[in-house]
């Protein structure tokens, strides 16, 4: 009895164990694809940010309509990109994960030249990533909106 | 005879429930959908409150990220002192699982402000959790539709 409880016990602390370890890989795969948005919004790499989205995904920019699949969310970003970003960092608030989905809420400062002044837009998001057959994460649906404070 | 009709009755009823009780995923949706329609214009804040998780996370337009019920609500008794005439969410696509759901859509509200109606699209991402009662939101986000921005966001226009 006292050899069945310890066994219990054991395996519930191997078990919170492994979800502490699941939940920081997780948080580490989601942080190394935010570095690849940080570095390349600010250099304009266009085909790297699209790298990150599935072929049919939705995002649902600050304004205007969803736009579905990579060639209408290239242009939203394409617009966006126009807009002079020369630093773009993003703060996890949380990740979670369901399935071959992962849920990640952030905030996002962006530094923008404008007429020769430098402009702080921040914003928040939920990003929706899905997990591919390769193990790959890619986003399956993105909103952001501006915050107003941080 | 007897015996056969009452096995008949069970079976008929039994069928019944469990057809009621095999929902899709936008069949949950729309009724969830449904009652911020009903709740909102009526400003029924316990019912809406209802509809999040304790631990939600509410990122409304040009807003703070705000967490819990508590910060969430107090959002809400804001914009409830509006006069909200009508609300309509439509969903464009739901999937997920029938623990957790994923709910992308369009919506309308419309508001009476100085003697004027006005209506304001927007479009959302929804996350709704199932727990002990019911379907909750631990996600909801929104943002404008019309084209036209404060200019202090990044533009994707």
């Amino acid at each position: 009895m006292r050899t069945n409880t310890i066994l219990v016990l054991l395996m519930i602390y191997a078990s919170v164990g492994l979800a502490q370890q699941s939940n920081q890989q997780l948080l580490q795969q989601v942080e190394s694809l935010q570095a690849k948005y940080e570095s390349a919004v600010p250099e304009n790499r266009i085909d790297d940010i699209m790298e990150l989205y599935e072929q049919d995904a939705l995002y649902l920019p600050a304004q205007g309509n969803i736009r579905q699949g990579k060639e209408q969310i290239k242009a939203a970003w394409m617009r966006t990109l126009s807009m002079n970003i020369f630093d773009f960092d993003l703060q996890t608030v949380k990740v979670s994960s369901s399935g071959n989905m992962v849920t990640e809420v952030g905030k996002t400062i962006a530094q923008v030249e404008m007429n020769g002044d430098t402009i702080e837009i921040k914003s928040k998001y939920l990003n929706v990533w899905r997990r591919q057959d390769d193990g790959q994460l890619k986003l399956h649906r993105g909103i952001y909106n501006p915050l107003t404070d941080i | 005879m007897k015996g056969l009709m009452i096995i008949l009755t069970l079976v008929f009823w039994t069928t019944i429930t469990a057809v009621g009780q095999d929902k899709t995923l936008t069949d949950i949706v729309s009724e969830l959908g449904d009652e911020f329609e009903r709740h909102i214009p009526t400003k029924r804040i316990e019912a809406i409150m209802a509809l999040y998780s304790e631990d939600a996370k509410y990122l409304p337009d040009n807003e703070g990220l705000l967490i819990g019920r508590e910060a969430i609500r107090e959002k809400w008794e804001r914009d409830l002192k509006y006069d909200l005439q009508k609300f309509v969410m439509t969903p464009v696509t739901v999937e997920g699982t029938k623990r957790l759901i994923y709910e992308t859509g369009t919506g309308e509200s419309t508001i009476k402000t100085n003697g004027q109606v006005m209506t304001f699209a927007f479009k959302y991402v929804n996350v709704w959790r199932k727990e002990k009662d019911g379907y909750k939101l631990v996600i909801d986000t929104f943002n404008r539709a019309s084209p036209s921005g404060s200019g202090k966001e990044l533009s994707a226009q």
